[in-house]
C-alpha cells in the first residue's frame, strides 16, 4: 500500500510538470509569433482602387498612333480586338513596367456580355480573350474591391479596360 | 495533507496566471508599442506628385523635353522636404526623388533630375529595420508629335525614427 | 466527528470563492488593461496624424477633406481638451493631441496651404488645401 501511494505520487507529479511544460512552451510559441508576425509592423498599407502611374500610362497608351497615324483609340474602336500594335505596345508597357507589383494584369476588350470560356468551362466572364493578356478576371466585383482599374467607353457596348489586381478576392 | 496540497495547487495557479498574464501583457505592448508604418504609402504620393508635376494628363510638358526644366525642381513641383526636429540626418534629409527620362523604343535618356538627400540611395535594396524605404516605378508618355517615352521615378522616404520601432 | 466534517464544508466552500473572486479580479485587471491599450490616446494620436499627412500629401490644391475623428473626439473631451483642438497644422507639420502633455507630430512633403475647421453639427475635421503663396 506504501508503495502503491508513492507511486500515485510520483504519477501525479509528472502530470503537473508535463502541464506546466507544454503551458510555457505555449506561451513562448504566443510570444514568439507574436513579435515575429506580418500584422506587427503595423504597416498602414494602403489598397490601390486607382492606380494614378498605372492610369497616366493607360491614356498615353490609348492616345499612341500607329503609322498610319490611328490612335490605339480608334483602331479599337473600328476592330473586334487588340491587334498586334496595340497589343504587343501593352505589353511592353503594362507587363514590363506593373507585373511585378500587381497579382494579374489585363487590358482588353469588355462587353458586358457573358461568354462561356473554353479553358474554365465553368467561370463567367464580360471580357473578350485576347492573345496579349488571355481571359478577363472573373472576379472582378465592386464588393471585393482588390484591384485597381480604368475604363474607356468605346461604343454603347464595349470598353476597353485596365485591370490590375492585388490579389484573388476570396 | 490534504489542505497541504489544496494549498499548493492553488500557488501554483496564481504562479501559471502570472506568467499567462506576464506573456499578454508583453504582447500587448509589443504590439501597441509598435509604430505605424505609412513610409511606403508616402513614397507612392511622392511619385503620383512628381508625376504629375511633369505632365500634363497623356502628354509629357514640353519644358521637360526642351530641357528648361529646373534641375532643382522642388518648387516647381511644391515639395518641401522640411520635417520634424525628432530625424537624425538633418531636417532636410528625409526624402529623396529621382527622375529619368527615356525615349521609349531607344532607351535613350533624355532628361534626368533629382532632389532631397543623395545619401538616401545607398541604403536602397537593403533589408532590415532602419533602412530607408525605397520605391520606383514607371510609366508610359506621350510628347505633342507623337514621341514616345517611358519615366522612371525613384523614391525613397527615410523618417526611420517614427515609423519603425 | 460531525462537527469537523460540518467545519471542513465551510472552510471548502469559503476557499472556493475567495479563489474564484481572486480569479476574476486578476482577468478583470488583465482585460482592463488590454482594452485600455486599445483605446490608448497615444494609439490614435499616432494613426490620425499619419492618416492626415497621407491624405494631405495625395491631394491637389483647392480641395476639401472631411475626416470622421468621432473615437478621437471622445477621447479628447474625457481630457476636457475641445475637439476643434485637435489638429493644428504648423507649416508642413500636422499635430494631433488627445490630452494634457501628449501629441503627435508628423510631417507632409506636399507643399501646400493646409487649414482646419471643427464642423460641430456634422461632428467632422474639414481641411481645406489650397495653394502655398
Amino acid at each position: 500500500m506504501f508503495n502503491k501511494n508513492n507511486f500515485g505520487q510520483v504519477g501525479e507529479t509528472v502530470t503537473w510538470f508535463v502541464a506546466t511544460i507544454i503551458i510555457v512552451l505555449i506561451l513562448f510559441v504566443s510570444v514568439f509569433i507574436s513579435s515575429i508576425g506580418p500584422w506587427n509592423d503595423k504597416n498602414l498599407g494602403f489598397s490601390r482602387e486607382t492606380d494614378y502611374i498605372a492610369s497616366k500610362s493607360f491614356f498615353a497608351w490609348l492616345l499612341t498612333e500607329d503609322d498610319t497615324e490611328n490612335s490605339v483609340y480608334e483602331q479599337l474602336r473600328e476592330e473586334e480586338n487588340l491587334n498586334e500594335f496595340n497589343g504587343g505596345l501593352a505589353l511592353d508597357i503594362f507587363e514590363d513596367n506593373y507585373g511585378g507589383e500587381y497579382f494579374e494584369i489585363w487590358v482588353g476588350i469588355s462587353n458586358g456580355k457573358f461568354e462561356f470560356l473554353s479553358v474554365n468551362w465553368w467561370t463567367l466572364s464580360t471580357g473578350i480573350y485576347n492573345i496579349y493578356f488571355g481571359f478577363r478576371p472573373e472576379d472582378i466585383v465592386e464588393s471585393c474591391r482588390t484591384y485597381a482599374d480604368e475604363r474607356v467607353i468605346l461604343d454603347s457596348n464595349r470598353s476597353i479596360e485596365l485591370i490590375l489586381k492585388t490579389s484573388d478576392c476570396f | 495533507m490534504n489542505k497541504k496540497g489544496d494549498k499548493i495547487i492553488s500557488v501554483y495557479w496564481f504562479v501559471i496566471l502570472f506568467i499567462v498574464a506576464a506573456a499578454i501583457v508583453y504582447m500587448v505592448i509589443s504590439f501597441y508599442g509598435n509604430p505605424y508604418d505609412v513610409r511606403e504609402a508616402e513614397a507612392s504620393a511622392l511619385i503620383d506628385s512628381v508625376a504629375r508635376c511633369i505632365t500634363e494628363g497623356p502628354y509629357l510638358k514640353e519644358s521637360v523635353l526642351s530641357g528648361i526644366f529646373p534641375e532643382d525642381f522642388s518648387e516647381e513641383c511644391s515639395l518641401n522636404f522640411e520635417t520634424e526636429d525628432i530625424y537624425g540626418g538633418g531636417s532636410e534629409g528625409q526624402y529623396f526623388v529621382e527622375v529619368f527620362v527615356y525615349d521609349f523604343n531607344s532607351k535613350e535618356e533624355i532628361f534626368s533630375a533629382s532632389e532631397g538627400n543623395e545619401n538616401l540611395r545607398q541604403n536602397c535594396g537593403l533589408e532590415g529595420k532602419g533602412f530607408p524605404v525605397c520605391l520606383e516605378r514607371k510609366f508610359y508618355s506621350l510628347d505633342n508629335e507623337g514621341g514616345q517615352y517611358e519615366i522612371s521615378i525613384l523614391s525613397i522616404v527615410r523618417k526611420t525614427e517614427k515609423n519603425v520601432q | 466527528m460531525r462537527k469537523i466534517i460540518e467545519d471542513k464544508k465551510g472552510n471548502i466552500l469559503t476557499e472556493n470563492i475567495i479563489f474564484i473572486i481572486l480569479n476574476l479580479v486578476f482577468i478583470s485587471i488583465l482585460l482592463l488593461f488590454v482594452f485600455s491599450k486599445t483605446g490608448n490616446a497615444a494609439v490614435l494620436e499616432e494613426k490620425y496624424a499619419k492618416q492626415i499627412v497621407l491624405m494631405i500629401d495625395s491631394a491637389e490644391p483647392l480641395t476639401v477633406i472631411s475626416l470622421d475623428m468621432s473615437d478621437a473626439s471622445k477621447i479628447a473631451e474625457k481630457q476636457d481638451i475641445n475637439p476643434g483642438g485637435i489638429v493644428s497644422i504648423d507649416e508642413n507639420i500636422v499635430s494631433v493631441r488627445l490630452r494634457e502633455g501628449g501629441g503627435y507630430r508628423y510631417s507632409f512633403f506636399n507643399d501646400v496651404d493646409v487649414s482646419v475647421n471643427f464642423d460641430r453639427e456634422e461632428g467632422r475635421h474639414v481641411f481645406f488645401i489650397s495653394e502655398n503663396e
